[in-house]
């Protein structure tokens, strides 16, 4: 039988070649992407260089007003502008206006547009772009955020601007605010004194070409843009790729940006990361599972860069449903878990210990030391006895708790490592686990349902107002993001208050007076705020914040 | 023959129906597409805009109909959904040709290995014992940490991560029918005619008929539920990977697709094992 | 008379040694798995905890094994329902195929192959929820379908065997052929696809976990090995101790069943 066997073995050997031989072939094809310039406006400079970065999410959509995830938002940052634009470390700074001025009781804001700023050219459809940026796209645009089928970014103004909310709901064919003083100068009008710089931030304040939906197609922003920015997305290939094409006009001014940017769309950290190991990208982020391996490779002359994120990890407790009624249930929880040991011994330097809900991004973040002291510092003892006073009271024994996670490696870790907290800090009180996919959670959090889960946030442009979005009194789920159904009476009123103010520092104190309310009342659980890192090739630096916005047009190469 | 095509046609209308079924058990794609913005009139909004509140029918037919004029989209990308697969399903059918050249290659090797002797064939078996329990993403992790290493083409990693656990199941097979085949006494009364080895091999193929058919069902389970694994470990960007991304989000225009796509591949293979055991094996021309 | 008696119970002896050896296995809890101590976070190997600590604290080899044996009775059982169901499956098709209404069976069952694996998964966690029996339905449901295609290429291959065309012409009962001659030829067969499938199925197990299907912090060993994945380079211990010791105990086991299965 030792015949038929090397027959076999010879046929599949013949096949084997044959067949990897033509596949070799096929493999020595090129992967690099075939970007198809828009030959009238992409350039070539002598110093042509291609950033290849790295991401671990899809883009949504390409439209400014459908975008809400940080991804696509912090992508199309490169692509269109506002009035105001995102410096680098984080700040508004100006944008497509070059400045603005607001009267002395701070209702009525005037802006300057800089002159012969260019749009991106339009493909696919026949529309004429207009020679450059004036007031009409602006009020355009601004009307298209609050009015716009499928739009969800009308809140940016319907609570500050004149006529705002009527024109949102098509109460009225014009925006009161908004007066256009001639194609250079734009005036807005607001109900209240009120920063509006940090709302013209937002992505919903993108400008683009007054007309373009009706000559274009409704559609037609979800698959293209026409934005001002230093880059053009040349091309978007869902789990694959991102291809951002610098744009003449602002390269003209940044010679040493990168000329175009390639960004490699993978799921998994570990890909990524190995990806840069093997040379293929010039940035990867490093996640909880990758982060020794990037220390690891930061010694080899690649940097580390560390970026501490406006980002907030939190156990959320439903103030309205029972036993998180009760402040002292409340408390009792905030104070049992060891916030030191989680951020350094358990996730090994991958956040910095919550003890408030302001996180360290933010010019109103006291210091941990200072906040700890507000009331949500580690005391199993107090806790203990806060805990046996509510069990004595309403007549229990032990008391079962809920905990819903989901799933990933740091949702899992901290959910067990709180647990075990409760359980060895609170003899009488026992937490069983739940693991639920992210798609669940976010319906059981929206809708209404959730009573006790783990949840985190992070904000992706500036203004220190939004900090409290998930815990506004009176905007329960469904309708509303309070996912916390904090019922303080004083809230709104201090809210209002707090963010009335044009000083920046009175701005900040009021700000901190709320977050010292929340701790006050012992709304939820903050425990981590985590810390962004990136690992860049030895040679090549991007600017990142954190609001993880990276603009590319700020980049260096170290043989440029 | 009118009948089996019939069949077919049929099985791919239950497959697609069965998997229709279950994105009624998935949990509100709308709430994901929201994100962290999620209140009850902007999900409102987005259910209107994916049609997700029409009656069942009715999205069915408009999803069929979508799909075979191309214009199927994505919920997330908001791009047509055939095109992408097409693309996508190139390059995995990279990973899986590598694939399928490994398990033959391993395969032939394991079966050539336990051929040669009997102290040959112990250490074989027991090597192949414990590369049998090596999960997919365990191979994977390790041949990714080697493909870094040593430059050697993902593609090709990917595919020998895939192959390990099929091959060993084809050759396990293999070695077992040509033991029975050895001792079966139309084989033994040949031999004893004397009559020649290369027409004994011809003899012998159609024993490994019913190989052929346990390899392309345990092809389907094995190599495309762990594409979509080794896919994602190595970061190629196909249509395993595309896939799990699509379930975790509930992107359904997508999980739609590739159900479509696999019923008629499944039907295809199904297909092409019924001309295979109808060339081999002539005993069993009537199972028909 | 008396030689054989003897055989036959060292041989039985042996057989079982192995499958305690793999129960053995499960046994290997000198911590507790599920405490928490945050000042032991990942340690490398040592005297006090021979596996190592992950990043909870807790000993690695504690929750290799309990996930070990967490593994083998849920998947386990999963696997048995599974060829269970799979052989019953064929039992019918055989009986319908005498009276030609096999396609009746076929078709679903060809149906429910073309149904993605993952898809299946996901539908029935978000249906069943975290539960232990759940998990084992949804994993019985997902091998199911290739399983009972597997069987049935085995019995068709046996059945043309000459043996049995000549046991079915000198007239002996049908059950009779099948599960004394049929079953003799297809069970080593059967049983090494079960046991791969078993594997196959313990990683799924993990895969299921991540859509929600298990509950933590109990351990399961699919689990434990995928998500040491990314730290091989860094720390080592996590992926090597539960992978040699699932490695060790599907050895251990596949050796027992190839005794019993050879013992015919």
């Amino acid at each position: 039988m030792k015949g038929v066997t090397k027959w076999i073995l010879l046929a599949i050997l013949v096949l084997a070649v044959v067949v990897a031989f033509v596949f070799y072939k096929k493999q020595t094809k090129t992967v690099e992407p075939k970007a198809k310039p828009r030959i009238a406006q992409a350039i070539k400079t002598s110093k042509e260089w291609v950033l290849r970065d790295s991401a671990m999410s899809n883009m949504t959509s390409f439209d400014p007003v459908k975008i809400v995830d940080a991804f696509s938002v912090n992508v199309l940052a490169n692509v269109y502008e506002g009035l105001v634009n995102v410096s680098p470390e984080g700040r508004p700074v100006p944008g497509l206006a070059e400045s603005w001025e607001h009267s002395p009781d701070g209702k009525a804001w005037t802006f300057h547009l800089k002159k012969g700023v260019k749009f991106h050219p339009v493909t696919g459809c026949n529309f004429k772009v207009p020679e450059e940026v004036t007031a009409k796209d602006v009020l355009y645009s601004f009307k298209r955020a609050l009015s716009a089928p499928g739009a969800v970014t009308s809140w940016i103004f319907t609570d500050i601007m004149e006529g705002a909310l009527e024109f949102a709901k098509g109460e009225s064919k014009e925006i009161k605010g908004i007066e256009i003083v001639d194609p250079y100068t734009i005036k807005i009008h607001l109900k209240k004194p009120y920063f509006l710089v940090t709302r013209l931030t937002f992505n919903g304040t993108w400008i683009y070409p007054a007309g373009i939906v009706e000559a274009c197609g409704e559609d037609y922003l979800s698959s293209h843009e026409v934005g001002t920015g230093p880059y053009m997305l040349e091309e978007f290939v869902p789990d694959d790729r991102i291809v951002l094409t610098g744009f003449k006009a602002y390269r003209q001014i940044h010679e040493k940006a990168p000329a175009r940017v390639v960004i490699r769309i993978f799921s998994d950290p570990l890909a990524a990361m190995e990806s840069f190991a093997a040379g293929d990208l010039d940035i990867v982020e490093a996640g909880i599972s990758t982060l020794p391996k990037a220390r690891g490779l930061a010694e080899e002359g690649n940097n580390l860069v560390s970026v501490p994120a406006n980002y907030l990890d939190y156990i959320v407790m439903n103030n309205k449903k029972a036993p998180f009624d009760d402040i002292r249930v409340r408390r009792a929880l905030n104070m049992v878990i060891d916030r030191e040991a989680l951020a350094h011994q358990v996730l090994k330097g991958f956040g910095t210990p919550a003890y408030g809900f302001i996180p360290p991004f933010s010019p109103a973040f006291r210091g941990i030391d200072r906040i700890k002291q507000q009331g949500f510092g580690f005391n199993p003892a107090e806790a203990k006895s806060l805990m046996e006073t509510y069990l004595k009271d309403k007549g229990k024994q032990t008391l079962e708790l809920e905990l819903v996670i989901d799933s990933g490696e740091v949702p899992e870790t901290i959910g067990q490592f709180v647990k075990a907290q409760v359980e060895n800090n609170l003899p009488n009180v026992h937490v069983s686990l739940k693991k639920i996919t992210w798609p669940a959670m976010l319906q059981m959090a929206f809708g209404g349902d959730g009573v006790f889960y783990r949840m985190w946030w992070n904000i992706v442009t500036p203004g220190d107002d939004l900090y409290f979005l998930f815990y506004f009194p009176g905007q329960d789920p469904p309708h509303g993001f309070n996912l916390s159904f904090y019922n303080s009476k004083e809230f709104p009123s201090k809210y209002e208050t707090a963010m009335a103010g044009l000083d920046a520092n009175k701005r900040y104190q009021g700000v901190q007076q709320l977050e010292d309310m929340m701790i006050r009342d012992a709304v939820a659980i903050p425990l981590l705020h985590k810390t962004f890192y990136f690992l860049e090739k030895k040679g090549i630096t991007c600017p990142v914040n954190g609001l993880l916005k990276k603009p590319y047009i700020y980049s260096t190469s170290s043989e440029n | 023959m009118l009948t089996y095509a019939f069949r077919s046609v049929f099985v791919v209308i239950l497959g697609i129906l069965f998997s229709f079924a279950l994105f009624y058990v998935l949990p509100d794609p709308a709430y994901r597409v929201a994100g962290g913005f999620a209140d009850k009139a902007t999900v409102a909004s987005i259910r209107k805009n994916l049609h997700l509140d029409e009656p069942i029918a009715e999205r069915f037919v408009t999803l069929v109909s979508d799909t075979a004029r191309g214009r199927l989209k994505s919920f997330y990308t908001n791009r047509p959904v055939i095109g992408l697969a097409i693309d996508k399903l190139k390059v995995s059918l990279a990973v899986a040709s590598w694939g399928l050249v490994f398990i033959f290659v391993l395969g032939g090797l394991l079966v050539a290995g336990q051929g040669m002797s009997r102290r040959l064939k112990r250490w074989v078996e027991m090597l192949s014992n414990t590369a049998a329990v090596v999960p997919v993403f365990i191979s994977a992790i390790l041949l990714l940490f080697a493909s870094t290493k040593w430059g050697l083409p993902k593609d090709a990693c990917a595919g020998l991560a895939l192959a390990i656990f099929p091959s060993i199941l084809l050759s396990s097979n293999i070695v077992l029918r040509l033991e029975e085949a050895k001792q079966a006494p139309h084989t033994l009364i040949a031999r004893a005619f004397g009559l020649g080895r290369f027409v004994m091999f011809r003899r012998m193929i159609h024993e490994l008929a019913p190989s052929f058919i346990i390899l392309s069902n345990a092809l389907i389970f094995f190599l495309i539920a762990g594409l979509a694994v080794v896919e994602e470990i190595f970061g190629i960007p196909g249509i395993g990977h595309w896939f799990l991304q699509s379930a975790l989000r509930l992107d359904l225009p997508v999980l739609f697709a590739v159900s479509v796509l696999l019923s008629l591949g499944v039907v295809a293979l199904d297909m092409f094992n019924k001309i295979v055991v109808w060339v081999l094996d002539p005993r069993q021309r009537n199972a028909w | 008379m008396h030689g054989e008696a003897r055989t036959n119970l060292a041989d039985h002896l042996r057989t079982s040694m192995w499958f305690v050896l793999g129960l053995a296995l499960c046994l290997l809890v000198f911590h507790d798995p599920l405490k928490v101590s945050p000042e032991t976070a990942l340690r490398p190997p040592s005297f006090t905890f021979p596996g190592g600590t992950d990043r909870l604290g807790r000993d690695v080899l504690a929750r290799a094994s309990a996930g070990f044996k967490a593994s083998l009775g849920v998947a386990g059982t999963a696997e048995i329902i599974s060829l269970g169901a799979s052989l019953i499956a064929n039992l019918l098709l055989l009986l319908l195929a005498k009276v030609r209404l096999k396609a009746l069976l076929s078709v679903p069952l060809l149906a429910l192959r073309t149904v993605p694996p993952f898809l299946t998964g996901l539908a029935l966690a978000a249906l069943l929820g975290a539960t232990n029996w759940g998990l084992i339905i949804a994993l019985a449901m997902i091998s199911f379908p290739f399983e009972v295609a597997v069987v049935e290429e085995e019995i068709n291959a046996s059945i043309e065997m000459p043996h049995i065309e000549g046991a079915r012409a000198i007239g002996l009962p049908f059950y009779m052929i099948l599960f004394r001659h049929v079953g003799t030829i297809a069970a080593p067969r059967i049983m090494r696809y079960a046991l791969l499938d078993f594997v196959g199925l313990v990683a799924f197990e993990a895969l299921l976990g991540f859509v929600g299907m298990t509950r933590p912090p109990a351990p399961s060993i699919g689990a434990e090995i995928y998500n040491a994945g990314p730290y091989v380079a860094t720390y080592p211990w996590l992926f090597l101790v539960p992978g040699l010791l699932l490695a060790a105990g599907l050895i251990v086991f596949n050796a027992g069943f190839a005794r019993l299965v050879k013992g015919r």
